[in-house]
């Protein structure tokens, strides 16, 4: 179990009472913002994130929106939810900010310092700033007992015994050897797994203490209805989640996606590869239009597309209105019960022709 | 001797991420529309007979350039086994563009668009951007003996996997400046098996060129025909790249990803 967060109260999301960990998005604070249980939630800080293409059940979240007192984004650019919010701080773009070292482990471990390659072209301020000036004013000051960035930085860095300028000095990076076999823990009698076993563990006491499935059940998801298909997203290496559709040079390689359909499926349906639909999921919510990619990549039973598109956000002007929203097409999710993680491919589509 | 460079692409490898695309148009400071390189795929069959691959369409840098031939102002020219371009002698007759049996240089505001080979990069010992940048070292930069020998090692061991695997561009017009790894025929990717610069390229090569040092008469009056010639097959290539732009604009390509929770 987690520990108890700092007030021992029940969170809202349900983390550690509902979930055994926290879950991974903030979907499961959307219900407690529109019925106020079980405690009020009045705010909503939003940073670098565009709730209108992560968040399932686009209609709770406007909904969530209207309900709360204030809401304020950080963002270096104006996302779709900009426009619902009380407060927008405009951010310094990662190349005219530092930002918090990047430690990575893994195969190669390395630290890396994240500088500015220019100063801000325009009134922005990086987001370390805005937190230490938000936090200060709030009456936050043991959170923040550093004056600036630099401090900030020596001081995480000094514990693997680097400072700016001597990480700054290497190249800005700092690179370990990794222990990326088995064979390397071997060697020195420790385990790369946090399990009682110290093996991968198949069947988990962890969970079975917690009255959980100690072993993964297969639970069936529903089929989907005749006419319909199941809903599955993924990425493209060209654009990186909801946030590089504006991006001038991947906007022009990739400007919108489109519905992969099964070649046979498209032909029995009449639709031609290239051609404009709409998309309307099992509930009604409609989105595009985009245009169908007839292949034989793709199962009958179901339909993808890229996740990230079909922006309705008039200020990316590149963006704006090209092609289909998956998130918009979500009006369903599952949860893990254990991670609260949320199951998205619950949904189906239909091609819909016409406007 | 001078030194022979060559690249290599090994379509095994190519994960068709369009990272090589990108860094192109970045680091050669394109137009966001310009590129040099296009990834695309190649399908055929369905179900359990599903077969794929990336393909890449770009300068073969041939040894005997076609392009190198047709060009009438030194635009563009060999060095050290590649097919350099220097944009500011271009006319834009489109010559090169009815030459290249690849179908690769066209015409972008008004100068010839091709690989230039990043020749300011290797100049300085670097490897051109795509090679740089590719995450899965599909695209390999060097001499062209060692790219050679590479390939042919990777061609052996891929044969297990792939009986029809080979290297493309060993021989072909003097023996290709990129050499591509191939996991089935030519044909299967679109590639001539003999690539060969076009007939009329001969009537230029042997008359219009020798002839035109002393501009007679009858040079003058072939060139006229020529600069005919060419600007409405150049218009007919023209056509070609506007379609496949627009087919490449409909058709997304993306892999498929295996992604969960982590979702904005």
């Amino acid at each position: 179990m987690l520990p108890p967060g700092p007030t021992g109260k029940t969170r809202a999301d349900g983390a550690r009472e509902t979930f055994l960990r926290g879950p991974t998005a903030i979907q499961e604070l959307i219900e407690p913002m529109v019925s106020g249980k079980p405690y009020p939630i009045k705010g909503l800080l939003i940073y670098g994130m565009n709730i209108f293409h992560t968040l399932p059940k686009q209609e709770r979240t406007r909904q969530a929106l209207r309900n709360l007192d204030l809401v304020v984004s950080i963002d270096v650019l104006p996302q779709d939810h900009i426009a619902w919010s009380d407060v927008v701080l405009p951010e310094a773009t990662y190349l005219e900010r530092y930002d918090d070292v990047w430690a990575c482990a893994h195969k190669t471990p390395y630290i890396a310092l994240r500088e500015p390659a220019i100063e801000p072209l325009y009134d922005t301020k990086p987001g370390w700033w805005m937190a230490r000036e938000l936090g200060n004013r709030l009456g936050l000051e043991e959170f923040f007992p550093w004056e600036g960035i630099g401090q900030f930085l020596n001081r995480r860095l000094s514990s693997a015994g680097l400072s700016v300028e001597t990480l700054r000095a290497q190249g800005g990076i700092a690179i370990q050897p990794g222990k990326p076999y088995l064979a390397d823990f071997v060697a020195d009698n420790t385990s790369p797994f946090g399990t009682p076993s110290q093996k991968i563990e198949l069947y988990s006491d962890a969970l079975a203490k917690a009255n959980l499935a100690p072993m993964p059940n297969f639970e069936s998801t529903p089929e989907p209805p005749a006419g319909f298909y199941r809903l599955i997203y993924g990425r493209s290496p060209v654009h990186t989640f909801g946030r590089t559709q504006n991006t001038p040079v991947l906007h022009a390689h990739t400007p919108e996606n489109a519905v992969w359909i099964n070649d046979e499926e498209a032909a029995r349906l009449g639709l031609k590869d290239g051609e404009k639909v709409w998309l309307e999921n099992q509930d009604g919510a409609r989105s595009g239009p985009v245009a169908v990619k007839a292949t034989p990549r793709i199962r009958k039973d179901c339909a993808y597309m890229i996740h990230g598109f079909g922006h309705n956000a008039p200020g990316l002007t590149r963006a704006h209105g090209r092609g289909a929203s998956d998130t918009a097409l979500q009006t369903r999710y599952v949860l893990d019960p254990i991670s609260g993680g949320a199951g998205l491919r619950v949904n189906f589509v239909k091609p819909v022709r016409g406007n | 001797m001078p030194t022979r460079y060559a690249f290599s692409i090994d379509l095994d490898r190519c994960i068709g991420c369009q990272a090589c695309v990108i860094s192109c148009q970045a680091g050669n400071e394109l137009k966001d529309d310009e590129t040099y390189i296009h990834v695309g795929e190649q399908i055929r069959g369905s179900g359990k007979t599903l077969w794929g691959s990336f393909d890449h369409h770009r300068c073969f840098h041939c040894a005997d350039a076609p392009c190198v031939a047709a060009c009438p102002t030194g635009t563009l020219s060999k060095w050290n086994g590649l097919t350099i371009v220097e944009k500011e002698k271009c006319s834009a007759c489109g010559y090169c563009t009815d030459a290249c049996p690849f179908k690769v240089p066209h015409i972008v505001d008004n100068h010839v668009s091709k690989c230039v080979a990043c020749l300011d990069q290797v100049k300085e010992g670097q490897a051109p951007w795509c090679a740089r940048t590719c995450p899965s070292q599909a695209i390999h930069f060097g001499e062209r003996e060692t790219i050679l020998a590479e390939a042919r090692a990777k061609v052996a061991a891929l044969k297990a996997r792939h009986p029809n695997a080979q290297i493309y561009g060993e021989t072909q017009l003097g023996g290709l400046g990129l050499l591509m790894i191939l996991l089935d025929k030519p044909e299967v990717y679109g590639l001539p098996l003999d690539p060969k610069a076009p007939e009329t390229m001969k009537v230029w090569q042997s008359v219009v060129q020798p002839a035109s040092s002393g501009l007679s008469v009858l040079a003058a009056g072939a060139m006229g025909l020529m600069f005919v010639f060419a600007r409405r097959q150049h218009g007919k290539e023209r056509a070609e790249h506007e379609r496949a732009a627009k087919q490449k604009a409909a058709l997304q390509t993306a892999q498929p990803k295996a992604t969960e929770t982590h979702h904005d």
